[in-house]
């Protein structure tokens, strides 16, 4: 044993041996306990199982929002046996695999990872996979639960739509057991109601292979699927007022003004809350974020009222003791410290009185009006009809409108009210900002026998699985006008006469009784087109805002959709006699 | 045959210490192939451990020195059918190392192994010690070299590398001085000094290069040589980078994780082999999971685990215990192959013996090494245990080729 190899070569044998022992003492006797937590951890792991969302109701029980089983198609590179076959196949049945192929010729993942290929197949596709699973190892079909809305965009504004939490959110919401990746509503009755309709989550621990097959459950808890919701909206009307506003840009909103039920609410242009719960390719969200922003909620959202607003000024000058007989005189233009100030009507209207004056919504009697009036007390009457004022509607991100001061002003732009400024807001001009859910709260309270204001509501009720009612819905009384009920009665009388012979001919429909007021907005394109009515029988079902932006002069188009939705809905109510 | 020629009571020097130690191995590796729940590939191992036995028995029996005249054949046979594997063979693990025989698959890589070894030894007899130039000890590099190239191509780096140790540790026992093995493994360390140390590279590189040219001054190498060997430093290290970009990605990746744990530290992806077997194993703890019971084995997290992870199996299933009595038994095993190396009575039987020992030994340190997280990823099976009938019944033979090495030894007497 003297020679070099062999003492050389022993030596070296005893090095590693003692090595290669010392390694295994090292992570099996030292480590041995670190090692065995990590491999538990592996092994295991915790599978949610995601609560379906619970189902969103008309007031007919028309489910709007609902939940629905969608199949996916994964891939496992891993286990592909032919990957050009089954490319060939996917492709053969109609799928878009060319990021698929990118990934897998630079393989671009990691061992055991699923590329997705398709977020949802269709049934055909699905009998297809199927029957040739055994030439398609390592393709997998998996399901999942996603939201789903039948009747599309048709509520959009109202439903809004779901997808996952925002970071913004889930440190907000975080200590109400909200996590990451959870889906939640984003907007509308989804968002108000998330916290119902979301219900809770279960879970089962697993030991799961390398694949991610589930070997050996360990403890389960089962998902709580999530309350129902029950809406106000009567949806057949939502969708005819939808349909009337067609590829206008605007807002319909209908309450019942017995008690604030909102029965429809449209805003136009709207989107499919569907685009959101599967991937959005890219046309989709173009289509989007482009023009008109479609996703904003104009029925929440402040406009210039225009002569709308006269029903206020109007409110004011009763209250104010003002003659309604009193005259003025129109020729087509006014001057207040030498500034020029139009009727909408050139050629003016003669001489009126307060009571013509409305009912033709000249300019000049209501200009005078507005010098005639203190500034407070027409803010003040604003007020008192719920303008400037959030309605708090169960809907999330409402405009409160804004209804100018003398104080307010004096505060932002250092000046003092001037006589112009009257005449401007005493038309619905100027610094007012009102939301057509405001005008039509407001056009409700003088509606209703009572004339009391109520919030606006969506939701009837919350009804859990068990079937038992967790939340029911009241009307609420915001207040009651105080106004004079003569003077309320004889702007009620005026209102109808605005359509019987005014402004508002275009709402006239023969044996319906429709009251109703006319508004243009001026603005930089084209003027706003408002018109707010109630009607359509002498005790009124519906109180209704019409606002069509860019829409032109408002008896044209707003009155006429008004019209239209009235007969229909008198059509419906005698059919259903 | 040869039995008769070699005089009587040829079993009187039967090694039975070396065979139960490989008996008992292939035993241990039965034990953990059936532990990976394929009872089609136990059968098939079965098969295999028979035929490898045969194979043994046969070889212990026959006079190895019978095998200098058909060395140069051997030989050409091997790389005749390396050739062949790399045009018609069929893949698996994206490397083309197998030619189908019916219902039998077979790696010529394996066979290569022996038929260097047979070549080396006859070429290593007649060179008489004399190694010390380099003109003496090309030759036998280039012995080496070609099977090299051609398995490096399939691509099996593993392997390859297998045919240099032989190569290295057999012309060490042939006579080669340690400073001419220095020499020879230099361009592996330029390059080594070029990437791997945490230093500067052209900083480390530059100090390398010069203590190489203070050895080469040292050694009183003739001149020319000593040019050509820091020639291929240099070289080495120029065209490391050529090379690099010559191995495959997964190659790269094991490589680069193996110096650099930090690239992948979740092991999700190219550590992902390495680090799932040294928890298996680590989870085994003093008395293991119990045999059939890990968790990690039955739930087939590691890849390979029945061929070249198989030691994942044992440490996860039979603990410490298990795995060091396994350690041991192939130590025991390398070492009697030691014994019967330093002991033969003619240099063939001594080289031949060295490069079984060279073999086994590699195979061994490599395969355990990289299941418990000490080397990187390379696909070498462990001698005996691991799943795969051309490496068990090759490994039966080098065993048996051993025995008749130490059968025949004292016939010379």
């Amino acid at each position: 044993m003297t020679k070099l190899p062999e003492r050389f070569t022993a030596a070296a044998g005893w090095l590693v041996l003692s090595l290669l022992l010392g390694r295994l003492f090292f992570l099996q006797i030292v480590r041995h306990s670190y090692y065995d937590f990590l491999a538990d951890g592996i092994r295991s792991r915790i599978v949610p199982s995601i609560a379906p969302r619970g189902v969103i109701y008309d007031r007919n029980g028309v489910a709007l929002a609902e939940s629905r089983l969608v199949y996916e198609l994964d891939v496992l590179p891993y286990q592909l046996k032919d990957a050009q076959l089954v490319l060939r196949f996917l492709r053969g049945i109609g799928l878009d695999v060319s990021k698929l192929s990118r990934r897998l010729a630079d393989k671009d993942y990691l061992p055991y990872e699923l590329l997705t290929v398709s977020p949802e197949l269709t049934p055909r596709q699905i009998s297809y996979i199927e029957e040739n699973k055994a030439l398609l190892d390592g393709v997998i079909i998996s399901a999942r639960i996603v939201r789903y809305y039948p009747y599309a965009n048709a509520a959009a504004h109202v439903l809004g739509y779901v997808g996952q939490i925002g970071q913004t959110e889930l440190n907000k919401l975080k200590n109400y057991g909200y996590q990451m990746g959870d889906i939640v509503g984003l907007a509308g009755v989804e968002r108000y109601y998330d916290q119902y309709l979301r219900g809770v989550n279960g879970g089962r621990a697993l030991d799961v292979d390398a694949l991610g097959n589930p070997v050996r459950g360990l403890r389960s808890l089962e998902p709580m699927p999530g309350a129902d919701v029950h809406l106000t909206l009567d949806f057949g009307l939502q969708r005819q007022a939808a349909r009337a506003l067609g590829d206008r840009k605007g807002a319909i909103v209908i309450l019942s003004p017995d008690n604030g039920e909102v029965l429809a609410l449209v805003s136009k242009p709207d989107y499919n809350p569907n685009y959101f719960t599967s991937y959005m390719s890219a046309a989709e969200w173009r289509e989007l974020v482009t023009k008109d922003h479609p996703m904003h909620n104009r029925a929440l959202s402040g406009y210039p009222p225009g002569s709308i607003f006269k029903v206020v000024t109007l409110l004011a000058a009763l209250e104010s003791k003002i003659d309604p007989l009193k005259t003025f005189i129109c020729q087509g233009f006014m001057t207040v410290n030498r500034r020029r100030f139009d009727c909408w009507r050139p050629a003016g209207h003669g001489r009126q009185d307060i009571l013509n004056g409305f009912v033709n919504s000249c300019n000049i009697v209501f200009y005078n009006l507005g010098l005639l009036v203190s500034p407070q007390k027409l803010a003040d009457t604003a007020a008192a009809l719920g303008l400037g004022l959030a309605t708090d509607i169960d809907l999330p991100f409402e405009s409160s409108g804004f209804v100018p001061s003398e104080r307010w002003k004096q505060r932002n732009y250092a000046e003092k009210w001037y006589p112009g400024d009257s005449l401007n807001m005493a038309i619905g001009q100027g610094y007012l900002l009102t939301t057509p859910l405001q005008m039509a709260v407001l056009t409700a309270a003088l509606a209703n026998e009572q004339h009391k204001i109520y919030r606006p509501y969506l939701l009837r009720k919350i009804v859990s699985v068990e079937g038992k009612n967790i939340l029911q819905n009241r009307p609420e009384q915001v207040s009651v006008l105080p106004f004079e009920r003569r003077n309320i009665a004889l702007t009620r009388r005026l209102m109808r006469e605005v359509v019987d012979r005014g402004t508002g001919l275009n709402a006239r429909a023969p044996g319906l009784v429709i009251h109703g007021k006319t508004g243009t907005a001026e603005n930089q394109q084209k003027d706003h087109a408002w018109f707010i009515s109630f009607g359509p029988y002498e005790h009124p079902d519906l109180a209704i805002a019409v606002f069509v932006e860019e829409g032109g002069w408002g008896s044209a188009v707003a009155a006429g959709l008004a019209k239209e939705l009235y007969v229909w809905y008198d059509a419906r109510a005698k059919g259903r006699r | 045959m040869n039995i008769f020629k070699t005089g009587a009571r040829p079993w009187r020097y039967f090694d039975w210490r070396l065979f139960l130690a490989g008996l008992g191995l292939s035993g241990l590796g039965l034990l953990a192939v059936a532990a990976t729940h394929n009872p089609e590939q136990l059968k098939k191992q079965l098969l295999s451990l028979a035929l490898g036995l045969l194979v043994f028995l046969l070889a212990a029996v026959w006079d190895y020195r019978s095998v200098r005249r058909w060395a140069e054949i051997l030989f050409c046979a091997a790389v005749f059918l390396l050739l062949v594997v790399l045009n018609i063979g069929y893949a698996a693990y994206g490397a083309q190392r197998w030619i189908g025989l019916g219902p039998l698959a077979f790696q010529p890589t394996e066979l290569m192994k022996l038929a260097l070894i047979f070549l080396l030894a006859k070429f290593l007899e007649q060179k008489q010690g004399r190694l010390n130039t380099l003109l003496d000890i090309l030759p036998g590099l280039a012995l080496a070299g070609l099977p090299f190239f051609l398995i490096y191509k399939q691509p099996d780096l593993g392997s390859a590398v297998v045919l240099l140790v032989i190569f290295l540790v057999m012309s060490f026992w042939g006579g080669m001085k340690p400073s001419r093995l220095f020499l020879l493994a230099s361009p592996f360390l330029s390059v080594l000094a070029l990437y791997a140390l945490p230093l500067e590279p052209l900083t480390s590189w530059g100090v390398y290069l010069a203590l190489l040219a203070a050895l080469l001054w040292r050694f009183r190498l003739p001149c020319w040589e000593a040019g050509v060997y820091f020639i291929l430093n240099l070289g080495a290290g120029l065209f490391s980078s050529f090379f690099w970009n010559s191995l495959s990605l997964y190659q790269r990746n094991r490589i680069l994780s193996f110096i650099n744990p930090d690239i992948d530290p979740l092991a999700r992806g190219i550590r992902y082999h390495t680090a799932k077997s040294v928890i298996a194993v680590g989870s085994g703890g003093l008395f293991g999971k119990g045999i059939f019971r890990g968790a990690l084995t039955n739930l087939r997290y590691i890849p390979q685990q029945h061929t070249d992870f198989i030691f994942s199996v044992i440490g996860e299933e039979l603990g410490f215990i298990g795995a060091a009595l396994t350690v041991l038994a192939l130590f025991y095993l390398l070492r009697r192959i030691y014994q019967i190396a330093a002991n033969a009575s003619a240099d063939f039987g001594r080289y031949t013996a060295a490069g079984i020992l060279a073999v086994l030994g590699f195979q061994t340190v490599v395969n355990i090494g990289m299941n418990i997280g000490l080397l990187p990823v390379a696909g070498l099976p462990l001698p005996f245990v691991s799943y795969g009938g051309t490496a068990l019944v090759v490994s039966w033979l080098g065993l048996g080729l051993a025995q008749s090495i130490a059968i025949h030894r004292q016939t010379l007497e």
